[in-house]
């Protein structure tokens, strides 16, 4: 019982709390990543917030971690991917919403440059996750492999090969309409 | 010749551009801070969970606006954010071997369930004066003083202040006035007379910290006191409570009790059919609410201070028999209860059965008969579909997709109140909004106020047969309002709509 309360006394924000630094320094990083690999701006600030509700839930522990927005973009980077998944059924679910009592809004609003991010998007998962970071967050190999919790090595192959996709997939095409 | 190294770089510049950009889109906030409400479940069932959810809220035309209720007689002000106050008092029911009538314990909750919309709120019922019982009268009123208050609807005059219809099965009524929005919503009183109570309190000075005029004050209380909302607690149903949630094979229901007296008992009726019944050897009712589907409210007094509500999606008799077994429980063993497996996204009180969401998504659950007419057309690469369907024995609907090359779609639906009256939902192609309809009579010429350009030149639209109502699509060259915006529609006959949408 005492748990609920003290949850939501975190969440009214009636005092400051390290959750709370936590939340103003990151969210905008979060919906960064969110935004860029869901291609939807409604959908990442959903999704930012979820993983700012998993921490806040978690916050006892994921607070003694050397770095909690490890663990914070550890948690937007799978529902990112998941929720890429799931849009074909979520399409299918919004064309459903047939009769409501009240409008219910679900915008879209790409990231700018969404030629770049929806490329990114279409590479395998890891490639997409490690390179969002690496162009994102200017991160390091160590880094990346921090947040994906996976070997260097692996971030290394995943960062080069899902770099060179990307840059054959965004390749300019010339007059003749041959890759250059 | 280029080679992999000048690919790689030509990438590099243009991821570097491109996160500048998406840098600069960015919000300079850092948004809503998180609610106490657990992450819901999935991404499919997310959109499903909040259709079920919003439309069953807007049924009280309340939006999730009220944040908390006290002790349900007190006839002053809500308690104020966090605080619960008499929770201590009243009595925990729980089962104590549920093993023994093959039920299963679900979960657990003790507290209050933040509301999704955090704004700050008072809620009350009141009743009419002269009535022999005011509660046959009863009107629930909220008033909320947050930012960024919107109207949406056809807006009715209530003497020089906009107010808006909800679109529900129960009349509702909002409107604005000096920075607070005020709601009005009745089972009792049709839109004619809400209006005329609305306008009385417009003109009366009347900004919701008292009685309406003509009225006095029944309860004070939120959504949770006027509608079963214990499957959607995770979603922020605003409620303070203490529950739990049992199931086998085939029955599942969720014991909820409250702090409160007669007036929280009586509030639960207030837009529920009721039917009487013996729970517990006592005197109790059964409360069906109309358009929600099959969610059933079984309540009783357990005691002067203690209002106990079991609601359960099965047959509420076969549910009753399980009641007996009902106990006063220790504080001590609610927390056991609390810490074994509390609320969150993987435990419910009360699970929302696959059909029961069905109702608010599949359309073969609840079909369309048929188009009664459809504009399509495309514009630089966007589609937008408006989609007007009748339903058995419902209003008509309008459907309103928008959907670029790429896939990307956004949908909007909304009931139409009658052809007599207009229904305007809006989109976006990303820049310039979109806007789809339903109105009266042929459309001379439409306005978004606010924009610039306000008018628009690039309107669709088709007769609906068998009346002299059409359905258009409209395409401004304007920006996209960020938030509510008033369409203006002059209709051939120079009859003047404004529409908040």
């Amino acid at each position: 019982m005492s748990a609920v309360r003290e949850h939501q006394n975190a969440a009214t924000g009636a005092r400051m709390t390290p959750f709370d630094d936590f939340y103003r320094g990151e969210y905008r990083p979060l919906l960064r990543i969110a935004w860029s690999l869901t291609g939807r701006k409604d959908l990442g600030e959903e999704l930012v917030q979820e993983a700012m509700v998993t921490v806040h839930e978690r916050w006892e522990s994921v607070r003694s971690y050397d770095r909690p927005g490890a663990y914070a973009r550890r948690v937007v980077l799978n529902a990112a991917t998941s929720a890429v998944r799931r849009r074909a059924a979520e399409k299918r679910a919004i064309q459903r919403l047939e009769v409501e009592a009240t409008p219910v809004r679900l915008a879209p609003e790409p990231p700018p440059d969404d030629e770049f991010w929806s490329a990114l998007r279409s590479l395998p998962e890891r490639q997409c996750q490690a390179v969002a970071l690496h162009y994102l967050e200017d991160r390091s190999i160590d880094d990346i492999a921090d947040v994906l919790d996976i070997a260097p090595n692996t971030v290394k192959v995943h960062l080069h090969r899902g770099r060179q996709t990307l840059a054959e997939t965004l390749a300019p095409i010339d007059h003749e309409g041959r890759e250059r | 010749m280029t080679t992999e190294s000048d690919l790689l770089d030509a990438l590099d510049r243009r991821a570097a551009a491109a996160v500048a950009d998406l840098d600069r889109a960015l919000p300079d906030g850092a948004g809503r801070a998180p609610a106490h409400s657990p992450p819901p479940r999935g991404r499919l069932v997310r959109p499903l969970l909040l259709a079920a959810a919003v439309a069953i809220i807007a049924l009280l035309g309340l939006g999730l606006v009220v944040s908390r209720f006290d002790g349900g007689d007190d006839q002053s002000t809500i308690a104020g954010e966090g605080d619960v106050g008499g929770t201590e008092e009243f009595v925990r029911l729980t089962i104590t071997d549920p093993a023994s009538d093959d039920l299963t314990f679900t979960a657990a909750f003790d507290g209050v369930s933040t509301p999704t919309n955090r704004e700050q709120g008072r809620a009350t019922i009141q009743g009419p004066n002269n009535a022999h019982d005011p509660w046959t009268g009863a009107v629930q009123v909220f008033t909320t003083t947050s930012e960024g208050i919107d109207l949406y609807g056809e807006l009715v005059d209530l003497g020089g202040v906009d107010g808006s219809f909800g679109r529900g099965p129960i009349v509702g009524l909002q409107w604005v006035d000096d920075g607070r929005r005020h709601g009005l919503t009745s089972a009792a009183l049709d839109e004619t007379a809400l209006a005329a109570l609305a306008t009385d309190a417009v003109a009366s000075g009347w900004r919701g910290d008292g009685p309406l005029p003509g009225h006095r004050i029944l309860h004070t209380g939120g959504p949770g006191d006027t509608f079963p909302t214990l499957p959607y607690l995770s979603l922020g149903a605003g409620q303070t409570v203490a529950a739990v949630g049992y199931q086998r094979d085939d029955l599942a229901f969720a014991v909820g009790t409250m702090p409160g007296g007669e007036s929280r008992y009586r509030a639960l009726q207030v837009f529920g059919d009721t039917e009487a019944v013996q729970v517990r050897g006592q005197e109790g009712v059964i409360v069906r609410h109309p358009g929600v589907g099959d969610l059933v409210a079984i309540a009783w007094r357990e005691n002067d201070r203690t209002v106990a509500q079991v609601e359960t999606f099965d047959d509420p008799a076969r549910v009753i028999e399980h009641l007996d077994a009902l106990e006063p429980t220790e504080a001590a063993s609610f927390d056991e209860l609390l810490e074994m497996r509390p609320v969150d996204d993987d435990h419910r009180l009360l699970e929302i059965p696959t059909d029961e969401l069905d109702r608010f998504s599949d359309p073969d659950e609840n079909p369309p008969d048929e188009v009664m007419a459809e504009i399509s057309e495309t514009r630089q690469g966007f589609e937008a579909r408006a989609l007007l369907f009748r339903n058995e024995g419902q209003p008509p609907s309008l459907h309103f997709v928008t959907e670029d090359s790429s896939g990307g779609a956004s949908g909007t639906g909304a009931p139409v109140r009658a052809l007599e009256h207009a229904t305007v939902a809006r989109s976006s192609d990303g820049t310039r909004g979109i806007y789809a309809g339903v109105v009266p009579a042929a459309v001379g010429s439409i306005e978004v106020e606010g924009t610039d350009p306000a008018g628009i030149e690039d309107i669709e639209q088709m007769s609906i047969d068998g009346s002299d109502a059409v359905l258009f699509v409209a395409w401004s060259e304007a920006a996209a309002p960020q938030s509510s915006t008033v369409v203006r529609i002059t209709l051939a006959d120079g009859t003047v709509i404004r529409y908040a949408t």
